[in-house]
């Protein structure tokens, strides 16, 4: 008997997987927290899905990691030409194949462009009038109005470029069937479980690119992708839980990265409801939190990105370092200014949160005690998922919603999308004066140096306003192997894994 | 027995109805619907109003569900909201592995179960006894999802007999496949084989304190035979009727189980399904499930009525 029980645990133990990457012929896998829904980039809306982008699409315009400045991509050159500069042209790299073989040519980016327009999604080219093919080489991109912003947005999803041909061929199904011109192309997508990439041998630039393939493992449970991060059967995950540090740190086959990020946590307003339509309400609301104590609590001791008073963070050049202390925790000072707009005995605020730990009830819980002695009494509600950002959008059921922000690829629309008249997160559509003017001119500025003191300006209004409550800022949490390099961390927080490889 | 099985068959159909119409149900007044989700978190009102006619949310509740469990009834659940995939091809993707996770579970829970009972029974107040009642007691208290988390801490992440995650495919090996099965169908097994010692105990207790035991102790027959061809067989229907229960059970631990071992199954596809919005996929795997208890108990009370003829009524 106890011969027969011997023969089983051999056998048992002779096929645990080794967590190398010689098993696994040289393929990465990466935990993910999360499943795509589509890999069309111009339908996606999750920023949890960039890693799987950029495996597979090239964009046509780069950026640098560190500092987001820009880079060729597909696109070699790119130029606003003209006085008024309302064109924007592209010249596109010589001999790119996509993945199915089609030349990636000056015609598949305007096909690509005019996808991506069409889908009508994301509203990043919403400033494109036109697109006209000059050449077998040039792309020209006519603007309705001076947009020094769009080669960023270029870098993002909209710069991605799509096979024309895979589009073609797959209708709405191309979000099942992604083509693109990237280093890695889509040998099986199993719902739920992984998806599997393989090097493409005819990518344009090979040498970058030294892992065989890329396999994306679906693991939803947080406990679960620590489990396997811990036992060695994913090789990198991000956005891990920080509490788990200490038990990541602690294990010697793990290596433990906190990466930039232009993420935040912020209490969103609405700024059409009474009483957060009252700036002097604002501006109490963004005092009675302490920002670092919520901090620790949320992500552990020294483990933020710094408070929050910008909706940028500290390491990007429309910070405003003389400003950044400019709000402090000072419940007494919140309760005189809720006095001076009108409600001296305090003020009730409905806020949205859902019970997702680390971004919802668990700060929510710490808020309404810190605001308590300014005479805000904040009415929690929990919703599951999204309905909570839906219900906060679509109604005036509450005053606030608690969430996060991911970040743009350019400060400006990050700015644009939260404070401008039109921007679609400032919720009640508040006309901030001075704001709308200030945006129009840092867009029809072309350098970061001659931005700079307009931002700075824009800092002081988004202080003084108060359009939300910012909290802290969320850097990006990653894990590897000890066995893997050559991570290139992004400032936007969205891991591009294409660069890691396993060291010999 | 044909009018056994008519007169089960035409008493399931209203337990079928009043599920259904309680799967239905749920998932509407779950806040935030299926017109929001699709439309995507900024969209506008009209956009929304728009996807609700499309989607036909529009029609009174009555009508949105006689359609839906028509079409269901055929096969068709539909598309899911999140990546327009056929819910029907998904559920059958993920179904095997659902029933090969709660199979090994029930075989367990039966291999374990049964002879602990007989055990437990045969030396009652004895220590034995004593140490079954009680471990029995753990498993039927422990929710399995905090037992497959220590599972993972210990028999995975520690001494690495097993791998954390996932479910090795067939293709890569049979070892390699069972290998990954046991801890979640142990995990998921624990309650049931508690709850089959348990019934296994009591119903051996009954049939050796019965009067047809004492004559065949009178009449020297070996304590084997009594035991197990008399006492057992008798005390095994009462454990027959609680299997059907059980693997109801089971296949709602199935769902927890799925989730810590990131099994791609059924249960992992309505957690998914829940968190994300789903709508469609959440009923349609939870019709499915719903199905597959009133059948399990129905093949139950068929089996109760072949092995008991008192039992047919």
């Amino acid at each position: 008997m106890k011969q027969l029980i011997g023969c089983i645990a051999a056998l048992l133990l002779s096929v645990v997987p080794q967590a190398n990457a010689d098993s696994r012929n040289n393929i990465l896998v990466v935990g993910m927290g999360s499943e795509p829904f589509t890999l069309d980039p111009a339908t996606g809306l999750s920023g949890f899905d960039y890693p799987n982008l950029y495996s597979l699409y090239d964009r046509l315009i780069d950026f640098d990691p560190a500092t987001m400045e820009l880079l060729p991509g597909l696109a070699t050159k790119w130029e606003f030409i003209g006085d008024d500069k309302l064109t924007l042209e592209l010249t596109i790299r010589p001999n790119v194949k996509f993945q199915d073989g089609t030349p990636m040519d000056a015609e598949a980016v305007k096909s690509s462009l005019l996808h991506f327009k069409t889908a009508n999604r994301i509203h990043d080219l919403d400033e494109v009038s036109a697109v006209d093919v000059v050449g077998a080489d040039k792309v020209r991109l006519k603007l309705t109005k001076p947009y020094s912003v769009m080669p960023a947005v270029l870098s993002d999803r909209a710069g991605m470029v799509v096979s024309p041909t895979a589009v073609q061929k797959y209708g709405t199904d191309f979000q099942r069937h992604p083509v693109g011109a990237g280093p890695f192309m889509l040998k099986q997508w199993t719902s739920g479980t992984s998806l599997e990439l393989v090097r493409f041998p005819d990518y344009w630039n090979k040498a970058r690119i030294k892992l065989a393939g890329i396999t994306y493992r679906t693991i939803l449970n947080p406990t679960s992708l620590v489990s396997a991060l811990l036992s060695g059967q994913v090789d990198h995950g991000f956005n891990i839980d920080p509490k788990n540090w200490p038990i990541l740190s602690a294990n010697p086959r793990l290596r433990v990265a906190v990466e930039p990020s232009t993420a935040y946590y912020e209490i969103a307003l609405h700024k059409a409801m009474p009483p957060t339509d009252n700036k002097l309400v604002r501006q109490a609301l963004s005092m009675a939190v302490d920002r670092g104590v919520l901090a620790d609590a949320i992500l552990g001791p020294g483990m933020s990105g710094g408070n929050a008073l910008m909706p940028i963070p500290p390491s990007w050049f429309a910070y405003s370092k003389s400003l950044e202390n400019s709000v402090r925790y000072d419940p007494a000072q919140a309760k005189k200014l809720l006095a001076q707009a009108g409600y001296p005995d305090g003020i009730t605020i409905k806020i949205c949160a859902t019970p997702l730990v680390g971004y919802g009830t668990d700060i929510t819980d710490i808020e309404r005690e810190q605001m308590k002695p300014a005479g805000i009494t904040l009415d929690v509600s929990v919703m599951p998922g999204s309905a909570c950002l839906q219900t906060f959008n679509g109604t005036t059921q509450f005053h606030a919603w608690q969430g996060a922000f991911s970040g743009r690829p350019d400060p400006f629309l990050t700015y644009q999308q939260n404070f401008g008249t039109s921007g679609q997160y400032n919720r009640g559509g508040s006309n901030f004066p001075g704001v709308d003017a200030l945006l129009d001119k840092i867009v029809a500025t072309y350098t970061r140096e001659a931005q700079k003191p307009l931002y700075e300006e824009l800092n002081r209004l988004w202080i003084d306003n108060a359009p939300f409550v910012l909290l802290f800022y969320r850097p990006q949490y990653a894990v590897y192997s000890r066995s893997l390099a050559g991570e290139l961390p992004n400032l936007q927080g969205k891991p591009n894994l294409t660069s890691l490889f396993f060291k010999p | 027995m044909l009018r056994v099985v008519s007169r089960r068959l035409i008493a399931i159909l209203p337990t079928a109805f009043f599920g259904s119409v309680l799967i239905f149900m749920l998932v509407q007044i779950i806040p935030g619907g299926a017109a929001e989700t699709l439309a995507g978190a900024d969209a506008s009102p009209e956009l929304i109003a728009t996807i609700r006619d499309q989607l036909g949310l529009n029609r009174p509740l009555h009508v949105q569900y006689l359609s839906w469990l028509w079409d269901a009834m055929q096969g068709d659940f539909g598309h899911s909201l999140l990546d327009n995939r056929n819910i029907g091809e998904g559920i059958l993707d993920r179904l095997p592995v659902t029933i090969e996770l709660t199979s090994a579970a029930l075989v367990i829970a039966l291999l374990v179960g049964v002879p602990l009972g007989v055990t437990s029974a045969v030396r009652r107040y004895s220590a034995v006894d004593s140490a079954i009642t009680s471990v029995s007691g753990l498993g039927l208290a422990l929710p399995e999802f905090w037992l497959a988390m220590l599972a993972v801490n210990i028999f995975a992440l520690k001494l690495a007999w097993f791998p954390a995650t996932g479910i090795n495919a067939l293709e890569d090996g049979f070892w390699p496949h069972v290998q990954s099965l046991v801890m979640p169908a142990v995990t998921l097994a624990s309650g049931a084989a508690a709850a089959i010692t348990r019934f296994t105990r009591s119903g051996m207790i009954d049939a050796l304190n019965s009067t047809y035991i004492r004559t065949a102790w009178a009449l020297g027959l070996p304590a084997r035979q009594i035991f197990f061809r008399f006492a057992l067989r008798n005390a095994l229907i009462p454990v027959v009727t609680i299997v059907g229960i059980v693997a109801g059970g089971l296949l709602g631990g199935a769902v927890l189980v799925e989730d810590v071992f990131v099994i791609p199954g059924l249960g992992a596809m309505l957690v998914q399904g829940v968190l994300q919005k789903d709508y469609p996929s959440v009923q349609s795997v939870a019709l499915v499930l719903t199905v597959a208890v009133i059948s399990i108990n129905l093949a139950v009370d068929l089996t109760c009525a072949v092995l008991d003829p008192r039992t047919r009524g």
